[in-house]
């Protein structure tokens, strides 16, 4: 280490804290022997406010019209007091303006002035307040620009994956010195983009022309509280203007930038749960013993009797208990329509002569007929006939009032009587 | 010798009275049985219960009884004797046959009919003619 090195890094960190602290820019420029100063501070904001105020300083202040013969305006006055019958103003100064190089007055009055007609566009109560010459010089001129962010969240409680808009409004408020020796004035400012974190760790940034206002659309993908910040980003300039003694007027334009930012909450709550109840139904069949008789029957059936060595046909209906359901956080929201699109026999094959009978495992459009034969009667089982049971699955297709449209399968079966053969008496 | 020749008479004539009604029963339980295979077919697709068409099963028994009389001995006009049976359909069991009272458990066609039966000896003694009454029926089926 060099000896004499802490100092120096000392000067240096005590310079950039300086710099840091105060985000103003100071400058200072001499106007004909005139010691201005321009300083701008922004301060920046994340709570829905920020500001930037911009001051201007002349300590070496000097009339617009100076005394003595050393320096001649391009232009002079004669000031002439009035009388006037008013309360408020008793008499008025009438000033009137000449061209030094020409020696023609230049406010002089139209013809067709109103009266009373002094010989002047310029004149003036003879206040204290009023009168220019008895203004007192102003050693300061300030601007202020105050601007207030406001973020809201809409709807402030949606459904998870459903669509949120995060806006902002940016809105501001200006004052100015503007008077006869120094004025300070803040312009041309504007946003120059936007940020937009929306608390579940997605950003997005809006750059240029976007104006004082933005609406964010977002969709929060899960339920939980979310601090949603905005933070505009807001660049202008101020200007200072500074008159000599001369009534030039002298313009000093420095840059600023600022940051407002504001935040709200947003609740994205649980996704609704949406169910979706499968019908419940079984089969049913229309026996046919020779061709299919018109269209389809109006009811089917979980029960036949069955003619012993006969091939019936059978038409394979679904036959609904309980319609399916859409339930939206376990409340019913209508029912849906289910249909039958395909059926399979199970089980063993039937009596039909080879070739002629419904193959079991084969899976049918909903418009085959199943072809079934029994050559047995019932087999009596202690007593009592015992039916015989014809396995089918079903494949069902269903549509939910949301449109959903979802497929099951269900496992049902019919049952058969077959009697024994004719009897003579 | 007469007492002997009346019994002769009577055992033939008994054998013949026997082996008619034998005839006539097989006459008249087949064409029930062929009329027990008139389904009401439009009847087991509305309802999928099966019963028999009562007008076909009548008109198939009438047929058939006139076809299984038709040239059997002592049955000079078997179609008078078709038309003149009994039939009945019963599609409501369980029921009670209406001719022999016999329990159905199914559908039935139940038949009767009635015919004349002359003796060949038993005639010299008076005893000419006896009518003979034959029933069956027969439970649905293919």
């Amino acid at each position: 280490m060099k000896p004499g090195s802490t100092p120096m890094k000392a000067v240096l960190a005590l310079g950039l804290s300086l710099a840091l602290v105060t985000s103003a820019a100071t400058n200072s420029h001499g106007l004909n022997g005139t010691a201005t100063t321009v300083s701008i501070t922004a301060v920046s904001g994340f709570a829905g406010h920020a500001f930037v105020y911009a001051q201007v300083s002349d300590s070496t202040f000097t009339y617009p019209a100076p005394t003595g013969t050393g320096h001649q305006s391009p232009f002079f006055s004669e000031w002439v007091a009035e009388s006037i019958a008013s309360a408020s103003c008793p008499f008025i100064w009438a000033v009137y303006v000449f061209d030094r190089a020409t020696n023609k007055q230049i406010n002089a009055p139209t013809p067709d002035a109103p009266s009373p007609n002094f010989g002047t566009t310029t004149i003036r109560c003879a206040s204290p307040s009023a009168s220019p010459v008895d203004q007192p010089p102003q050693v300061d001129a300030a601007a202020r620009l105050d601007l207030d962010l406001q973020v809201t969240v809409s709807p402030t409680m949606a459904a998870a994956g459903s669509p949120s808009v995060v806006s902002a409004v940016l809105s501001s408020a200006l004052t100015e010195d503007l008077n006869l020796y120094l004025s300070m004035a803040v312009e041309e400012w504007s946003v120059t983009s936007w940020s937009v974190d929306f608390g579940d760790s997605q950003v997005t940034t809006l750059n240029g022309g976007v104006g004082t206002s933005i609406q964010v659309p977002h969709v929060y993908q899960a339920a939980g509280g979310y601090d949603a910040r905005v933070v505009a980003f807001i660049s202008g300039h101020a200007q200072a203007a500074v008159y000599d003694r001369y009534g030039t007027v002298h313009l000093m334009r420095r840059p600023f930038s600022v940051e407002v930012g504001n935040h709200a909450i947003a609740t994205a709550r649980t996704r609704p749960s949406r169910s979706y109840w499968p019908p419940r139904a079984t089969v049913g069949v229309v026996p046919y013993l020779g061709m299919a008789i018109g269209g389809p029957p109006a009811t089917a059936f979980r029960h036949i009797d069955g003619l012993r060595g006969a091939l019936t046909s059978l038409s394979v209906e679904l036959l609904i208990v309980r319609e399916a359901q859409l339930a939206i956080d376990g409340v019913s929201q209508g029912f849906g329509r289910s249909r039958l699109t395909a059926w399979r026999l199970d089980g063993p094959p039937s009596d039909a002569p080879a070739g002629s009978g419904t193959t079991p495992g084969v899976s049918h459009s909903a418009g085959d007929l199943m072809r079934l034969q029994w050559n047995s009667p019932d087999r009596i089982v202690g007593g009592q006939p015992q039916d015989y049971l014809v396995p089918v699955t079903l494949f069902v297709e269903t549509r939910f009032p949301d449109g959903h449209v979802a497929s099951y399968v269900i496992a049902s079966s019919f049952s058969v009587s077959v009697n024994f053969a004719a009897e003579s008496g | 010798m007469p007492t002997l020749i009346l019994v002769f008479a009577l055992a033939v004539d008994m054998a013949s009275l026997q082996m008619q009604k034998l005839r006539l029963r097989y006459a008249v339980d087949l064409a029930t049985v062929t009329a027990a295979t008139a389904v009401d077919e439009r009847y087991y697709s509305q309802t999928g219960r099966l019963q028999l068409d009562p007008l076909i099963a009548t008109a198939i028994t009438r047929e058939f009884l006139m076809r299984n009389l038709n040239g059997m001995p002592g049955i000079p006009v078997p179609a008078q004797i078709a038309a003149a049976a009994d039939i009945s359909v019963v599609n409501h069991p369980p029921a009670a046959d209406p001719y022999t009272h016999a329990r159905l458990d199914r559908p039935a066609v139940c038949a009767r009919i009635r015919v004349p039966y002359r003796f060949a000896l038993l005639g010299w003694i008076g005893l000419k003619v006896v009518d003979l009454t034959v029933a069956a029926d027969a439970e649905i089926r293919t």
